[in-house]
């Protein structure tokens, strides 16, 4: 945060540290309860619904920036980036009204699934040669590529295939636990996202 | 209280004697290596040098637990390439009806000598340096103290969900909720157990908020610290010899 880009509110960033905490929650209890997906975004994309892009994108970095410095060894750092755009995409479906309803959540969720495929794709390629590292995706890009599909296009639909999957029950998950949060708490925080000033 | 960090107290050079940064500019310069280095004994001899440098910082056990998440990944890697690889020419190995390929496997083998490093790059630091130091060596670089704040705060704030998503859990199986069986209950058992987790924290949020404002959060100004600087000795040559082979590497791959 250089000085004179923009600033953020006391509330804004004590919210981050919150929402990076409700991701990892996410993904223990999605082990614990023997879940097929991750859900390790709910916090982010949460925290850009109802505080605003810019907050959820610090969210996303933060987030795997944390992780990489002290879980897995550097990796998670790298997908810092689709956290940024899965955040940045769900924050600007939240202002444009995409997540007031369910069915509009839904749709909200698919088109963050996508813009996370596409920024995902060329850091899965670059690291591990296109594989997402599971087993259902990974093996419907051997058949793609044995087929002789491109590299890219193969990667891009293994990884999205996953994140469809993942980022529409999120989608949904968030916009009923927006509904849940009482007024008086998202009020003070939506001030928060005006609060990011020029 | 149990932190989410991996650092373990310990007397090597690496946890004593080296100071956090330098050990952040040789994860930076290994992660470069394995992305530059040109040919495969190349990248053997990098792979294995880092691991010597686990060995030497007494982490191997721990950082090979780390290696071991990918493991599936990179065998599934030496399959799928191995027998897929679009550049596929010479058969290496004859499984029944399955063919692997030379150009698949060396392919593979690159791709994992390149993850292999990164990880125990990034374990080394992880594992020996404490999270706390590493962000106050930052701030007193210039780092923004807010950033700083964010990535602590989360240290502390972790354990804390994790006692309260515990306590919840008992909780709503006291009123019957059913955590075990199919799916679809599973899935059901998600959301009763996340809204009261995460409404509890965003009660915390504003009190938080208010108990930093109090204390000045949001003031300009430079930050004073609590601790002073610690001393290391020796380490503008150790940060010479990383950047001078880095480069030399860089040299390799772009002249050799």
């Amino acid at each position: 945060m250089a000085k004179g880009a923009f600033r953020l509110t006391t509330l804004g960033i004590v919210m981050i540290p919150v929402a990076v905490g409700i991701n990892f929650i996410g993904k223990q209890l999605a082990n614990t309860l023997n879940l097929p997906i991750w859900l390790d975004s709910i916090g982010t994309i949460l925290s850009a619904v109802i505080a605003g892009p810019w907050i959820g994108a610090i969210s996303g970095f933060v987030n795997n920036l944390f992780f990489g410095l002290t879980m897995d060894g550097g990796l998670s750092i790298w997908y810092g980036i689709s956290s940024i755009a899965i955040a940045m995409a769900a924050g600007v479906l939240a202002a444009l009204g995409w997540f007031r309803s369910l069915p509009k959540a839904i749709v909200a969720g698919i088109i963050v699934a996508i813009v996370s495929a596409i920024v995902s794709t060329p850091i899965n390629v670059l690291l591990w040669g296109g594989q997402t590292g599971k087993a259902w995706g990974d093996l419907l890009f051997g058949m793609l590529i044995g087929n002789g599909v491109n590299i890219w296009l193969a990667s891009f639909i293994d990884e999205l295939l996953l994140d469809l999957f993942d980022k529409v029950v999120v989608a949904a998950l968030v916009y009923f636990i927006a509904l849940g949060l009482p007024k008086r708490l998202t009020q003070g925080i939506r001030s928060a996202e005006t609060a990011v000033r020029k | 209280m149990n932190t989410p960090s991996l650092y373990r107290e310990q007397n090597t050079f690496f946890h004593k004697r080296m100071d956090p940064l330098s050990k952040l500019l040789l994860v930076c310069c290994l992660f470069i290596d394995a992305f530059v280095v040109p040919t495969l004994p190349g990248a053997c001899l990098l792979a294995l040098l880092t691991v010597g440098l686990l060995y030497l910082a007494r982490e191997l056990g721990r950082a090979v637990k780390i290696l071991a998440g990918c493991a599936l990944l990179l065998i599934s890697i030496f399959l799928i390439q191995g027998l897929f690889y679009q550049n596929n020419q010479t058969v290496l190995l004859q499984v029944g009806p399955l063919s692997f390929y030379r150009e698949g496997i060396s392919y593979a083998l690159k791709i994992s000598l390149r993850v292999i490093t990164m990880i125990a790059a990034g374990s080394l630091l992880v594992l020996t340096t404490s999270p706390t130091d590493l962000l106050e060596a930052c701030v007193r670089r210039g780092v923004s103290p807010r950033l700083a704040y964010m990535l602590a705060a989360i240290l502390q704030i972790i354990p804390l969900m994790m006692r309260n998503a515990a306590k919840i859990q008992e909780a709503q199986e006291a009123r019957g909720m059913a955590v075990r069986g199919s799916l679809s209950t599973r899935f059901r058992a998600f959301l009763p157990l996340l809204t009261p987790l995460i409404l509890s924290s965003f009660v915390n949020i504003q009190e938080r908020s208010m108990a930093l404002e109090v204390r000045g959060f949001s003031l300009g100004g430079p930050r004073t610290f609590y601790r002073s600087e610690p001393v290391y000795k020796g380490m503008l040559p150790v940060r010479f010899v990383l950047i001078g082979s880095t480069l030399g590497i860089l040299c390799w791959r772009l002249f050799g």
